[in-house]
């Protein structure tokens, strides 16, 4: 296994007999600070769902810490998009960082000391402990986004997956964002889903260009022409925290 | 007002509604964070199929009611797990074809039944004290499955990807979750009848929803307040000489709305003193 954290190997998968990947091969090395870009409807968090486990790829498999998805979910943590959760719904900041230990803690009602620990603990690195007793609806989603952030922490992951992370957050929050998760990939693998090309930072080690297929690129940098395969269309790029303008003339407009 | 408590069908009147009120502010909670109030009116108009069903092969109807209602509980959780955009439809057809297999093996059955009006209408004040028992154990069935599932019941309604990749069964917390929705409505057709099941489910839990920073006091504060409408009404039902059940469901209504206004009139002031504040 060595330094592999995710295998996939000739994975596809589609929604109703509509093909969404096809034919998909890659690996993820730890350590690796990995940036999945690509257009809407590409097959971005269709990815993500293969390699979390909650979606079953139709041939290929897959491989997530030399186990089969599912099992090896205890060792992956998971921010979904915000979108995702239940508006309305009465929980606190705390009751929603300790849902990050279930299927770790070894009680049935309520949490062990050593679960609030863990979550007190991802709280503080996501700046929200002091906001732990308010209902989660009252954040703001750049402080949402953080808390949700740290219910994945506080199973102390040792692969981190984000699907959208600065979804409705303003460019300081984002751009704390990246910074923070900057700093945890010193201890975790961390993979960002995104369809915003420009959240690529010089944070990022590699990029996987997701649209039907996916092409992988272990360096941050990425080319015109990686563009072009992937979205059939010159788009404008910013790449290691300098702007590269590569705004081209669209070829449909030309022919 | 405590003469009146001389007589049993009220002291059992009252018992029972006290114990409807743990089952509706415990379920009633969870079906008003699920979205899943279609789904409970459903298995409710298909439970009467099952009271007609039972009257006619001479069983107890409150056995009839919750074997039909159980079974269309777990097939409306298939709808809703499977083909979610056809889900409401599927509802729809099971809550029609329930409701119609109850009146046609009424139709079927020789001799004019009273009773199945209790079924509609709800006659808290003729529970028999057996069937206070059968509360009782109802009671304790769905509080004792709730405390042992209660993270993943809360996990998996607040955000049910997570759960799942936390390992939570999702699906099939969504099956018992069904099944105690099916087991609740039983109890309290007894007292509010099939047709006002779905107020007494919605409107204590949705103005407990506010009050509340987690759903266990979501809970109990929808306890509170189902126990608080079903008394003040069987006693204005009593001293105005009114149908029990229709009497609480307007109260409850009346506490709804209450609710509602004062609610949208203190986030409108909100909104203007924060919009104010942006000004200056």
């Amino acid at each position: 296994m060595g330094n592999t954290v995710v295998e996939v190997k000739e994975v596809s998968f589609s929604y109703n007999s509509h093909p969404v990947l096809k034919d998909v091969t890659f690996d993820i090395e730890r350590g690796d600070f990995l940036a999945i870009i690509g257009p809407n409807g590409g097959g971005k968090t269709t990815l993500v769902k293969l390699i979390l486990g909650l979606l079953r790829p139709d041939c290929g498999v897959i491989h997530v810490l030399g186990e089969t998805p599912g099992k090896a979910s205890h060792h992956i943590g998971y921010v979904p998009q915000s979108s995702h959760t239940n508006p309305g719904f009465p929980i606190s900041v705390l009751d929603v960082t300790l849902m990050g230990r279930l299927g770790i803690s070894s009680r049935r009602w309520g949490y062990t000391p050593k679960d609030r620990e863990a979550a007190k603990e991802a709280l503080q690195q996501v700046g929200m402990w002091n906001h732990r007793n308010r209902r989660i609806d009252e954040l703001s989603g750049g402080e949402r986004q953080r808390v949700f952030i740290a219910r994945a922490l506080s199973s102390k992951p040792e692969i981190l997956f984000l699907d959208e992370p600065t979804t409705g957050v303003d460019a300081k929050g984002q751009s704390d964002i990246f910074h923070f998760l900057h700093e945890l990939n010193r201890n975790a693998t961390i993979a960002v889903v995104s369809h915003d090309v420009n959240v690529l930072s010089s944070y990022v080690k590699s990029v996987a260009c997701v649209n039907q297929k996916v092409f992988f690129h272990h360096e941050s940098e990425i080319t015109p022409e990686m563009m072009r395969t992937i979205y059939h269309c010159p788009v404008e790029l910013i790449a290691h925290g300098i702007p590269h303008r590569v705004l081209g003339v669209h070829e449909d407009h030309e022919s | 007002m405590m003469e009146v408590l001389q007589y049993e069908f009220m002291r059992n009147a009252l018992l029972a509604g006290l114990l409807a009120s743990i089952a509706c502010g415990v379920i009633g909670t969870l079906v008003v964070v699920n979205r899943i109030v279609f789904l409970a009116g459903g298995i409710a108009h298909a439970a009467y199929g099952g009271v007609g069903l039972a009257l006619f092969m001479g069983w107890p109807l409150t056995l009839g009611a919750a074997l039909f209602s159980v079974a269309a509980s777990t097939a409306m959780g298939a709808a809703s797990t499977g083909r979610k955009h056809r889900a409401d439809t599927l509802i729809g057809v099971m809550w029609a074809v329930g409701f119609a297999v109850g009146i046609v093996f009424t139709d079927l059955t020789p001799g004019y039944n009273v009773d199945l009006m209790s079924y509609l209408f709800g006659s808290i004040l003729a529970v028999p004290s057996s069937d206070l028992w059968l509360m009782c154990a109802l009671n304790a069935i769905i509080l004792a499955v709730v405390c042992w599932y209660y993270k993943e019941l809360s996990a998996v309604s607040y955000d049910e990807e997570f759960a799942t990749v936390r390992g939570v069964p999702s699906r099939a917390l969504h099956y018992l979750l069904m099944v105690m929705v099916a087991l609740c409505i039983i109890m309290i057709i007894r007292l509010v009848g099939l047709v006002l099941v779905i107020a007494l489910l919605t409107i204590s839990p949705y103005m407990a929803e506010g009050l509340s920073k987690s759903l266990k006091s979501m809970m109990a504060w929808s306890v509170v307040f189902s126990a608080g409408f079903i008394l003040l009404g069987l006693w204005l039902s009593f001293t105005l000489n009114l149908t029990s059940g229709a009497t609480i469901i307007l109260v409850a209504a009346a506490f709804f709305f209450l609710n509602l206004t004062t609610g949208n009139l203190i986030a409108r002031r909100r909104k203007t003193v924060g919009n104010t504040l942006r000004i200056f």
